[in-house]
């Protein structure tokens, strides 16, 4: 690729889109300097929470039932704990857990998605397909990582790795299973260590999506 | 060969006030730190500078090199000139007419002090040193070696790997009430690990001393080595007997054997964190224990009820809301 598209620009053909008279536009954008600096001006940013004029994407949803909130930046780079991403899309070389806010948006609310791509904007008009969304989406985090360091939420997209996310429960179950025996390691003769680990083990026993390959 | 050699590290000595990063340093001792590692070194004890962790590795340096060089007999006049350990406090070991497992973790000069202690012990009781094969664990290659020159087969001291073949062969020892030396801070597997605090954060680690321990009615004697003097003596230090508390118990259930298995590791650790605690540099693990990513200390406690509820329904335990198969 020669040059790429900047997520700068990408706004600015969005804001115009905006200020031309398209409503309920969703603009997926990554999180880099150039936009973190910028000014959204009348766009609602949903990301991770805790940073400045960022709501929490459960808050935009409810505000858009309760009235009309035109313009939405959605920094789904940001959206990659597994409480915030809940949509597992398997891709031929990856699987990787996405954001539903765009399907939601896009399929509920009748929200056109204007997505970042590092050759220009995808446009998909409300009541797209799920499968369109989702590789459109896919596409974006893939590009995402040609803007190398510029890229601010890069060391964190692991997060939605199915694998990863295996992993941290093993770790979260391994924690369990010690903080039960660093409980009762005086007392290894006590009835009450059956039910806890009994417990862990209906924990485990809860499907993990590691996908086999 | 070993004047020299510990001349130049007594000679290096003032690099331990050094307390900012040399680039060079690292360079030469092939020593590529991270800004993680820096700041784990700096609290790996009071008052840590960055020039005590150099020196030490280039006593590591040092003593790897010479292992390669030497023969029998130059190496044993080497480690005894650096060796300054009391083995008297090893005659229980000698004693027990039950096998003994001696717990030593990678700290400080290890190496030196494993083969000088095997020696002693050696020439009392069959010794098995047990640790992971090099095919596996490349650093281990320097204990083979130094092992094939120390040891012939009158030595009574024995080479076993972490393998099926050596695990069978170390409860058959320990049976038999042989001695086998074990490292318990090294795992091949996290998924296999328990989780206990150790100086000042939660570490990954087996239960198998433990485990060998109760299945072959053995006991476990902590033992560290520790850094002597400015050029590259060693002294071992040996920590108070542990008996496993489940030994034969037949009420117990799997759940609860594991949790008293878990309590003997967490006294074995008790005992070497004591020792340890205040020269964290010296320890193997110390950049990747203290790094950034591992912040958390404690494990969980109180209710454990309540959190257990509150885990299963966590996000991270719930199935996906949709699956798109795009393939």
């Amino acid at each position: 690729m020669d040059e790429i598209f900047t997520p700068r620009q990408a706004l600015e053909v969005a804001t115009e889109m905006r200020l031309s008279g398209s409503r309920r536009l969703a603009l997926v954008l990554p999180t880099t300097p150039s936009i973190l600096e910028g000014k959204s001006g009348a766009w609602t940013v949903v990301g991770r929470c805790g940073q400045p004029d960022v709501t929490k994407a459960t808050d935009v949803l409810r505000r858009v039932q309760e009235q009309d909130v035109d313009s939405i930046i959605i920094r789904t780079d940001q959206l990659h704990h597994p409480g915030d991403a809940t949509v597992l899309i398997l891709l031929e070389d990856c699987s990787l857990y996405l954001s539903p806010i765009e399907f939601i948006l896009n399929d509920k609310y009748g929200y056109s998605l204007v997505i970042w791509t590092a050759s220009g904007l995808s446009k998909l008009p409300p009541k797209s397909s799920f499968k369109d969304i989702g590789f459109h989406i896919a596409k974006h985090l893939q590009d995402c990582s040609l803007l190398k360091a510029a890229w601010l939420e890069r060391d964190r997209q692991a997060l939605r790795m199915p694998e990863y996310r295996c992993k941290a429960r093993r770790r979260q179950l391994r924690f369990l299973q010690s903080s039960v025996a660093n409980a009762y390691m005086a007392v290894p003769s006590s009835p009450l260590i059956l039910p806890l680990l009994n417990q862990i083990t209906d924990i485990e026993g809860l499907p993990c999506h590691e996908i086999a390959r | 060969m070993s004047m020299p050699m510990r001349l130049a590290v007594a000679l290096a000595t003032p690099l331990k006030i050094l307390d900012v990063r040399s680039k060079v340093i690292e360079r030469i001792l092939k020593l590529p730190l991270t800004e993680s590692d820096v700041r784990a070194v700096r609290q790996s004890g009071d008052g840590v500078r960055l020039g005590a962790y150099y020196h030490w590795y280039l006593q590591k340096l040092f003593v790897a090199r010479a292992v390669r060089g030497l023969d029998r007999h130059k190496a044993k006049a080497l480690i005894n000139a650096l060796d300054t350990t009391d083995y008297s406090e090893i005659q229980q070991v000698k004693e027990s007419p039950t096998g003994v497992l001696i717990a030593i973790p990678h700290h400080a000069q290890y190496v030196l002090s494993m083969t000088s202690l095997a020696a002693q012990l050696g020439r009392s009781r069959k010794v098995n040193v047990f640790y992971g094969q090099p095919a596996t664990h490349k650093n281990n290659a320097v204990f083979d070696r130094l092992h094939q020159v120390l040891f012939d087969s009158d030595s009574g001291v024995e080479v076993i790997h972490d393998n099926r073949q050596g695990l069978a062969k170390a409860i058959k020892g320990l049976k038999n009430g042989e001695i086998v030396f074990i490292m318990p801070d090294a795992f091949q597997d996290e998924d296999a690990t328990v989780i206990i605090p150790f100086c000042g954060r939660l570490m990954n680690t087996m239960l198998g001393t433990a485990v060998l321990a109760r299945k072959t009615g053995s006991w476990i004697l902590p033992v560290l080595s520790t850094s002597k003097g400015i050029g590259l003596g060693f002294k071992t230090w040996f920590g108070t007997r542990i008996d496993h508390p489940s030994q034969g118990d037949a009420k117990l259930t799997p759940g609860q054997i594991h949790v008293a298995d878990y309590g003997v590791i967490r006294r074995m650790f008790a005992q070497l964190e004591q020792r340890m605690a205040s020269e964290l540099y010296y320890w193997q693990n110390v950049r990747g224990h203290l790094s950034l990513d591992s912040i958390a200390a404690e494990l969980a406690s109180g209710d454990l009820q309540t959190l257990l509820d509150a885990v299963s329904k966590s996000a991270l335990f719930k199935p996906p809301d949709l699956v798109l198969d795009l393939r």
